[in-house]
């Protein structure tokens, strides 16, 4: 008889790897080597049967106890991320919406209201980062935390592809937006849908009637901007992927802070290049590969955290 | 630079393994009680995570049955932390003699 099997298979059900071979296998290896060398005194295995069954319940205990210990910090963790993702997206949309009044005096305030959702592509992207950085930063984050993060940034691309590409829900509130700020200046003029203003489809239908059907012989600009609404759309995966790779590599919060800056750069940077001849595909689009090109790099090329072993020992 | 933590159960455990390399119920034998043996194997996984202690599995003769056990011993590291500790606790306890004022 060997005892102890039962309770490794119960082990191996609710612990993890790593905690089952270093925590209940020791315990187990060691219960068994004391069993078989007390094999001549039954009244002494009894004993041992004994201590060592309550001896490694007490040790799968402690193991569980102790993973879900580490589950609660990162749920927390996890928490103050998306709270503060959710308080720095509401600061930016009003920061967009402050800098967009500011620049058209006599706006009157309901007008507000309609541009409100066009701002939140950006400001979904740049208030993720931010709760990365803060909510994150200087920790030890598990894969399943970085998992959630990634996921919220696929369900943020959803939201925001969708709403820019096929509903008509933002591009419609940016023409109201004009359309009635032309009213309210005293215009009284139909305002005439910009690229912008149109769903995706209905931008790739302007894009056909434009000279020859071919979208590059579109005016640079009308191009960058047809190709930008699905790039920014992308832009919270490309951010929260370089974010995460940078905390998992010790990146300190203002180093997360400073790649979203630098991510609001390469925007203004790519359309400025595509006046100097890039392709406005890649002009609109080269935020998001430089960032996927940096969080590769990083991933080849930087261990994270953690992960490199001490030789001195 | 922060100053790693000793616990007085992991001071055991390292002036222990100082001597010789053990098993983890040769420790809860030779702590005459102070350890137990639900919780050694935790407190060992915790000090490997801090660096203080390794471990290496135990080479098994043919036919061996059961699982094969696990030998600790302190890493460089964890001897200077231990080093290090008993120093400060011996600092600590020589106290300055108070002498009365000057009236």
């Amino acid at each position: 008889m060997i005892p102890g099997r039962l309770l490794h298979r119960i082990a191996a059900r609710m612990c993890d790897a790593n905690r089952l071979e270093r925590i209940v296998e020791p315990a187990i290896a060691d219960f068994q080597n004391e069993y078989a060398a007390a094999m001549r005194s039954a009244r002494r295995r009894i004993s041992i049967l004994f201590d060592g069954y309550v001896g490694i319940v007490e040790a799968i205990a402690m193991s569980v106890l102790e993973t879900s210990a580490v589950a609660d910090d990162q749920r927390r963790a996890l928490t103050r991320t998306f709270l503060w993702a959710v308080g720095a997206t509401v600061c930016a949309v009003a920061l967009l919406i402050v800098l967009t009044v500011t620049s058209l005096p006599g706006v009157p305030a309901f007008l507000v209201a309609l541009i409100v959702p066009t701002q939140l592509p950006i400001a979904l992207a740049v208030g993720l980062t931010l709760g990365i950085a803060f909510g994150l930063a200087g920790r030890v984050v598990s894969r399943r935390t970085q998992a959630t993060v990634l996921l919220v940034a696929v369900l943020m691309i959803v939201v925001s592809f969708g709403a820019m590409a096929w509903s008509t829900s933002i591009p419609l509130g940016r023409h109201q937006f004009r359309q009635s700020l032309s009213n309210a200046l005293g215009g009284h003029v139909s305002v005439t849908k910009g690229l912008h203003e149109v769903s995706l489809a209905q931008g790739r239908q302007q894009a056909n009637l434009a000279p020859g059907g071919d979208l590059m012989a579109m005016p640079r600009r009308l191009a960058w901007t047809y190709h930008f609404r699905s790039s920014i759309a992308c832009a919270p995966l490309a951010l929260a992927m370089l974010a995460l790779a940078a905390i998992a590599r010790g990146a300190r919060r203002a180093v997360v802070m400073s790649a979203c800056a630098a991510y609001l750069g390469l925007i203004v940077a790519g359309e400025e290049l595509v006046y100097r001849g890039l392709p406005p595909f890649a002009g609109a689009w080269l935020a998001n590969i430089v960032f996927v090109s940096g969080t590769l790099a990083l991933m080849v090329w930087m261990p994270p955290r953690g992960s490199r072993r001490s030789s001195c020992c | 630079m922060t100053i790693p933590r000793l616990s007085a159960t992991e001071h055991m455990i390292l002036e222990l393994l100082a001597r010789e390399e053990m098993f983890g119920l040769q420790l809860v034998a030779r702590s005459k009680g102070a350890l137990k043996r639900g919780t050694v194997y935790v407190t060992l996984a915790r000090m490997q995570d801090k660096g203080y202690v390794e471990s290496r599995t135990e080479e098994q003769p043919a036919g061996a049955i059961g699982l094969p056990r696990r030998l600790y011993r302190p890493t460089a590291y964890g001897s200077r932390v231990l080093e290090a500790w008993d120093a400060a606790a011996r600092t600590l306890a020589r106290r300055p003699r108070l002498r009365p004022r000057p009236a």
